[in-house]
């Protein structure tokens, strides 16, 4: 068990590090909490207090059905605020706390140094339990059905509420539909638009984090290793530390490990110019841009990346070029792997057209998602002009009846 | 200083028990649990759990439904996991990476939510919406019912139950002894008869079991049919506990067995129907009144009836049917065939409920046909 003295040391030690690799990581303040506390933090999708939404009871029951089969257990959790709040299983040995003070200070560092940070609050806690009381006065007075289908709806087009982060310019990219709808759609009562401005705070907030997946845990992966390759240390603590270094970036074919291979890309980075490049990496890359500068054929070869068809543990992968495996990647994690859709016409119907790419639509899925939108958000048909297999569709619900015609 | 740290108390931020988060999903799951009852019927998990009063059952996952790219359809970038010589300092290659998902890494592809559900809360579910129908009132729930059983006789009672002849014996008596007046009643000389309220023993319902073990019943019918009758007794036992069941099993021959062995034993020998309706005919005869019972008859067989035995088993078909409350047959196929001749003339009978089953899930629909509030049209009453 972890105390807050045994922590402290760790701390001094890991900072001198910190400081002699020039990392900036502001102030960092850390909470010891056992397994349940961090299940519960992380299931809110890493704010500590949000709206009351049945999805993250959901994500809270995974989380705890895996740490109670002891499949994953989440050492730390790192909240981008100023200043930056990190959780620490306290659980966890004096040398395990070691390595994740590393990694938790190199996340602070990016949180405030990459160039997609620079705009997003840095108050998200107090917001985000300030939404929370509202939301559930909402409950008390509106119903919590109308509340929590609100916020099902919501969480649908919060994937696309373009690329603003403040709330001055909320709803003022055709690309930001959740902004628009809360913003003039017609039907709407007014805590409904409060609602989904609060939902589109977040989203917001959680967007540049979304980008930068791949980036930010490799670049805590890379420096963590940076800071514990430098650091005297005895041979348990050498030991625990490698077993928790292996552990994390283990890969399970075919996915990929964004630990994995965001630290490789780091240290091809680090590779070509030192600590310069990884530090211009940071502040300038997404994992995007990261893929596109560092992702080497070696590194491809090395990673052993391939193309799959399926997601699934089992399917066999297809050896590629480089070039195909870099396009392909680039275009995975384009826009956080997420379709782009703008708004068309906002007239009786919603028209949001779908910027097709060759990558249909999941068509599963579709109709619940829009009769979602349409009921309880537009209140009228929604349309999505898309395409499947390269044959234009146009895609419509109007709350009772989904229809997908080819145009 | 462009680092610093602190350490907080930790006790700010303690999970609180359920918020409402988890209080919503699992009312969620709940409600998933009552619409997939018919469905959880025949899982295997709840067959077997004889003694264990809560299970886990598998709810589908919530699925929260979004916009986004078919994962079927695109191709995407893996990794094939170790190869040699990746990683820093040109290590050799970890191991393959098979087992368990990584701490920290990416989602879990968990796609099955285990929730926990007492047998009671999926007993209470799956009967809710079942009774044995045309359940006779008059013919009382035994243990419930009380009869009067003469208990001698009394100097005082209501003047119904007086009884003349024994009165006046009383009054000769005392008249040859002399005693009191000559002619005449005396006070003393009036009887009444007595009655001493007992409970019955007899009345209620019964169920007839009835199975076909012949060979051609392969484990698939054996199960469904079990599957049935289990699900069957568990709700008679659950509604009505005075319910008598009998359990037939035949072949070529009928016998009544044990509840114990009649879902364990194994099959063999050819298919004659009549004989397990004559069977169950002498056993109403004996021992179940209609008079005094509401008595079930289910039969289900494969429908594999040896052909020259076909209008003799229709025959007592009839006669079990005029025989008990409700006779129901069903049929357990698991291929698409037409329904066998017996079948064909169950379905004409009025009286006799008919289903066939294909699947597991049609057993839920079998209890619903048979014992669904006013379902099954029949005749006898």
């Amino acid at each position: 068990m972890l105390t807050a003295d045994t922590l402290n040391r760790v701390c001094d030690r890991v900072f001198s590090q910190v400081q002699s690799l020039s990392l900036e990581p502001g102030h960092i303040h850390f909470e010891l909490v056992p397994p349940p506390t961090i299940q519960a933090l992380a299931s809110q999708g890493g704010l500590p207090v949000r709206y009351g939404h049945w999805s993250f009871g959901k994500s809270r029951q995974r989380l705890k059905t895996s740490f109670d089969f002891r499949m994953t257990q989440i050492y730390e959790l790192v909240i981008n605020h100023v200043p930056t709040y990190a959780f620490i299983d306290q659980t966890a040995t004096p040398a395990q706390a070691l390595m994740m003070v590393a990694h938790v200070s190199a996340h602070a560092d990016y949180f405030r140094h990459h160039r997609g940070f620079f705009r997003v609050a840095s108050d998200m806690v107090s917001v985000a339990s300030r939404h929370r009381r509202t939301v559930e006065e909402y409950r008390q007075q509106f119903g919590f059905y109308a509340v929590e289908s609100l916020l099902d709806a919501a969480h649908i087009l919060a994937d696309f509420s373009g690329d603003g982060l403040t709330q001055q310019s909320m709803g003022s990219s055709k690309t930001d539909v959740l902004g628009h709808v809360a913003k003039i759609g017609p039907r709407l009562k007014d805590w409904e638009r409060q609602v989904l401005a609060m939902v589109w705070d977040e989203a917001r907030y959680f967007w540049p984090q979304q980008l930068t997946r791949t980036a930010n845990e490799g670049y805590a992966t890379f420096c963590h290793l940076k800071m514990l390759h430098e650091m005297p240390m005895g041979a348990t603590e050498s030991w625990e530390t490698a077993q928790l270094h292996a552990s994390i970036v283990q890969v399970t074919p075919p996915r990929l490990n964004p630990y994995h291979l965001g630290q490789m890309l780091y240290a091809q980075a680090f590779n070509e110019g030192g600590w310069g490049s990884v530090f211009e990496a940071r502040d300038l890359y997404e994992d995007v841009g990261l893929v596109r500068a560092y992702l080497t054929d070696e590194l491809a070869k090395a990673a052993g990346l391939a193309i799959f068809r399926e997601r699934d543990v089992g399917s066999v992968g297809r050896q590629a070029s480089s070039d195909e495996i870099r396009r392909q990647m680039i275009q995975d994690l384009d826009h956080a792997g997420l379709p782009r859709l703008a708004i068309e016409d906002m007239g009786v119907e919603l028209v949001l057209r779908h910027h097709y790419d060759g990558r249909d639509l999941d068509f599963a899925q579709l109709p619940f998602a829009l009769k979602s939108v349409s009921q309880r958000i537009w209140k009228g048909p929604v349309v999505i002009l898309t395409a499947r297999q390269g044959v234009p569709h146009r895609v419509r619900h109007d709350g009772r009846e989904f229809s997908d015609q080819a145009v | 200083m462009k680092a610093s740290f602190s350490i907080g108390p930790g006790s700010g931020f303690r999970a609180a028990g359920e918020g409402i988060e988890q209080r919503r999903h699992r009312a969620k799951v709940e409600e998933a649990i009552r619409h997939h009852l018919a469905d959880m019927v025949t899982d295997d998990k709840i067959l077997v759990t004889s003694g264990r009063r809560a299970l886990s059952v598998p709810v589908p996952e919530f699925k929260e439904f979004r916009i986004r790219f078919d994962p079927g359809l695109s191709e995407s970038v893996g990794s094939l996991g170790g190869v040699p010589g990746e990683g820093e300092g040109g290590s050799q290659a970890t191991d393959s990476g098979k087992g368990n998902s990584t701490p920290g890494g990416d989602q879990l592809g968990l796609d099955i939510e285990e929730a926990s559900v007492s047998l009671e809360e999926i007993h209470q579910a799956v009967f809710s919406e079942l009774e044995l129908p045309r359940l006779d009132p008059e013919k009382r729930l035994r243990g419930v019912g009380r009869d009067d059983n003469p208990a001698g006789l009394g100097r005082h009672g209501i003047l119904t139950q007086w009884d003349r002849a024994r009165t006046l014996k009383a009054a000769r008596l005392r008249q040859a002894r002399g005693i009191g007046p000559q002619d005449g009643l005396a006070q003393d000389d009036l009887r009444f008869r007595q009655w001493e309220p007992t409970h019955d023993d007899i009345g209620g319902a019964a169920v007839m079991a009835m199975m076909d073990t012949s060979g051609s019943m392969g484990s698939f019918e054996k199960y469904l049919a079990k599957s049935f009758f289990y699900w069957t007794t568990e709700f008679l036992r659950q509604k009505y506990p005075f319910v008598d069941l009998v359990f037939l099993a035949h072949d070529v021959r009928a016998r009544e067995v044990d509840e114990e062995s009649f879902f364990h034993r194994g099959a063999s020998g050819g298919t004659v129907s009549s004989s397990v309706y004559r069977l169950a005919l002498e056993v109403v005869a004996e021992r179940f009144p209609l008079k005094h019972y509401n008595i079930y008859a289910f039969h289900f067989t494969d429908g594999g009836n040896l052909t020259s035995d076909n209008a003799q088993a229709v025959e007592m078909g009839r006669q079990l049917q005029a025989a008990v409350t409700l006779f129901g047959y069903g049929e357990i196929h698991d291929t698409e065939r037409n329904p066998s001749p017996l079948y064909q003339e169950f379905s004409q009978m009025p009286g006799a409920g008919v289903v066939i089953l294909r699947g597991k899930e049609d057993i839920f629909q079998a209890m619903t046909h048979f014992f669904g509030r006013s379902q099954v049209e029949h005749a006898n009453g």
